[in-house]
């Protein structure tokens, strides 16, 4: 009967050590920092910045647009075990406002330029499986405009400087260089788009930004590449062109051959101009900004 | 020896009342200081550690013992109120993180602590079962709480209305329990955390639509494609998924209600010069350095408990000499039975160590009842703070 005793202590006290030992090792395992990002221009430009130590994650499924994705319970306590969560501002991630995230770990990237936020207003459509939803409020393709882009990535910059601040030379490095590249991108686009007062229309109200710092006259209707141009859009673009008379048409992505068919019998040229909110399918933002900018100019 | 214990338990026995009566009133009045004194001493220490493990709490301008005491212990005193825009100017002054707090509403007893997931962080608090709330609509119990509302994971509270005789005020919240808390013998065992959003809809400050074809009960007619609402009553708003995405708050964030804030310096430099520019140029708001306070309050308390323990010694020393007063009489009223414990042999010395024996065992049975006493108030000492609070 003792020996039984003395036998089950000695096993309690060995499980318990275990389960200590186990605990440290689920500590330990997270030696690396962990920022997370709302969409791929805010991914690609902490990932440009942050030192190796760091991961820099973006949860979303590259098929779903990140401005409407919602995030589900695991999802949000991954973001909420973050060390930094970089959003875009401008109402972004609309989840943001109804998750518990911890408030000293947000860095809104655009709040430098918070003032000069545009407020639009935009009907109800449906898109890929993010389901039926609304461009209204603030337009929030921020870093479209190549300077705003900068001062998001300073924003970024300064969040991973006071959490690593033995590798400010290497951030601030990094950020000179990303901040060169697109500067030089805002350079291209500002002298490709210069006295290009011709109106165009967007198959979609994401280009607001870009509009505005590019000087373009751009009216938006609420397509898709991969919709089917049907009766109503049809009149839409017709009306549209009346009091608009554009030449060209500017796509989110390639597309299909129908649309672009039926809207170079219209008269207007087709370009793709990727506002690249999730991961693009080849190449980085740099290189996918570089690519609009030369289809822009081919076209014109 | 044996002879001796007989007639010592057989004396006690018989006059079982006088000893019983005479060990408790020792023991009682040993006992009062005793406890007041353990009482103290518990009070003190974890008042003290509460507070000097807040830095500092912004509060809007009023009064201080107030503002820790509701802050730190969530005891009932209201709060003069002020907006999150205060909170959010102390958060981009980047010398600091803020973890704001709402209390206003109950779940029964229980407080609803509105706040941000740092503050489980900041309080070392650990999740013993379920996980921490991630949306509004959800809330983490302390463990005190959970067992006095009878809930676990998977259960659902409903919030306390506000005012049951206001019919136009805002609808009691039901809300889904997510977690309880490990017990950590503070005011947090006692609360019911939500996210700071989710406090705000329960004063009313978002709302939700639900889609009235949902619940054919609601609808009074169908006019084309236009739906006629009818006039069932609408006992609590519910935050689920379906209805979540229609939750919107009305007017901007920064002009939420918040009660008060616990602010950690990123160093003490940070420290000076958040203290300095609260000092100098803010008449609305106060930061305050919780361990002042309480150092203060408590300094208050014990000079209140010195001059109760010199009363209850002064009552102790009256107490014992009624007691020796007793045992004289006592011994006088026995003459008689003591002379004939003599005249059948027993030495004088024997009888004299009977009378010993009868006084030790008055004072041990004492002694024991004020150890037993001692050891239920080290047991009980921290709930009896927080009842007491």
């Amino acid at each position: 009967m003792l020996k039984k005793l003395l036998f089950t202590f000695v096993l309690i006290v060995m499980m318990n050590g275990c389960n200590e030992s186990k605990e440290q090792t689920q500590t330990e395992d997270r030696t690396s920092k962990e920022v997370y990002t709302v969409n791929y221009p805010l991914y690609y430009f902490t990932q440009r910045m942050a030192p190796k130590n760091v991961q820099v994650v973006f949860p979303v499924p590259q098929d779903v647009d990140p401005a409407f994705w919602r995030p589900n319970t695991e999802e949000i306590l991954s973001f909420a075990q973050a060390d930094l969560i970089i959003l875009n501002g401008a109402d972004y991630a609309k989840w943001r406002s109804t998750a518990s995230l911890p408030e000293s770990k947000l860095i809104n990237t655009s709040k430098a330029f918070e003032k000069e936020l545009i407020h639009i207003e935009s009907a109800d459509h449906t898109h890929g499986p993010g389901g039926e939803h609304s461009h209204a409020g603030t337009a929030f393709t921020t870093w479209l405009d190549m300077q705003q882009a900068i001062k998001q990535a300073e924003a970024i910059k300064n969040a991973l400087i006071l959490m690593e601040p033995e590798e400010k030379e290497h951030i601030e490095q990094s950020y000179l260089q990303l901040k060169q590249e697109l500067g030089g991108l805002d350079k291209g686009f500002k002298n490709a788009f210069s006295d290009l007062q011709r109106p165009i229309v967007a198959s979609h109200p994401v280009y607001q930004y870009f509009a505005r710092a590019y000087g373009l006259n751009l009216k938006s209707l609420l397509w898709e590449p991969e919709m089917k141009i049907d009766a109503k859009a049809q009149a839409d673009i017709k009306t549209l062109l009346v009091v608009h008379p554009a030449k060209v048409l500017i796509w989110e992505g390639k597309p299909t051959t129908e649309n672009s068919d039926y809207i170079r019998n219209l008269g207007l040229k087709n370009i793709v101009i990727k506002p690249c909110m999730n991961l693009p399918e080849h190449g980085d933002f740099i290189t996918q900004m570089q690519e609009n900018l030369k289809r822009f100019k081919k076209a014109y | 020896m044996r002879d001796l214990f007989y007639l010592l338990l057989r004396y006690l026995l018989f006059y079982r009342a006088k000893i019983i009566t005479l060990s408790l009133s020792l023991a009682l009045v040993a006992a009062i200081p005793l406890g007041l004194s353990i009482v103290s001493s518990i009070t003190n220490e974890h008042l003290q550690a509460r507070a000097h493990s807040t830095p500092l709490l912004l509060g809007a301008q009023g009064s201080k013992l107030d503002l820790v005491l509701s802050t730190l212990y969530f005891s009932d005193q209201e709060l003069p109120l002020m907006t999150y825009s205060e909170i959010e100017t102390l958060q981009e002054s980047t010398l600091t993180n803020v973890i704001p707090l709402y209390r206003k509403y109950r779940v029964k007893t229980s407080p609803i602590v509105g706040t941000t997931p740092e503050y489980f962080a900041f309080r070392n608090l650990q999740v013993q079962e379920g996980r921490h709330f991630v949306r509004i609509g959800e809330c983490i119990l302390g463990s005190d709480a959970a067992k006095r509302l009878g809930v676990s994971v998977g259960d659902t509270i409903i919030s306390s209305p506000d005012n049951v005789f206001d019919i136009a005020g805002t609808y009691p919240l039901k809300m889904d329990v997510v977690g309880v808390l490990k017990p950590s013998a503070t005011a947090d065992d006692n609360a019911v955390f939500t996210d700071i959003k989710t406090s705000w809809i329960i004063e009313g400050l978002a709302h939700g639509h639900d889609k009235l074809e949902n619940d054919p009960r609601s609808i009074l007619k169908r006019e084309g494609e236009t739906l006629i609402a009818n006039a069932s009553l609408m006992q609590y708003s519910y935050i689920t998924s379906e209805n979540m995405n229609s939750f919107h708050f009305h007017g901007k964030q920064s002009a939420f209600p918040v009660n008060a804030a616990i602010v950690l310096p990123h160093d003490h430099k940070s420290k000076t010069i958040l203290m300095g520019r609260y000092m100098s140029d803010n008449p609305l708001q106060m930061l305050i350095e919780p361990h002042k306070v309480i150092t203060s309050l408590i300094d208050t308390i014990f000079d209140i408990k010195n001059l109760a323990l010199f009363i209850l010694l002064v009552i102790l020393a009256a107490t014992f000499a009624i007691a020796v007063l007793v045992f004289i009489l006592s011994i006088r009223l026995r003459r008689n039975e003591l002379q004939t414990i003599l005249k059948i042999g027993a030495s004088p010395f024997r009888v004299k160590m009977l009378l010993f024996g009868e006084i030790i065992s008055v004072l041990l049975i004492a002694s024991i009842l004020v150890s037993i006493s001692a050891l239920v108030m080290n047991m009980l000492g921290d709930k009896l703070i927080y009842l007491i609070l």
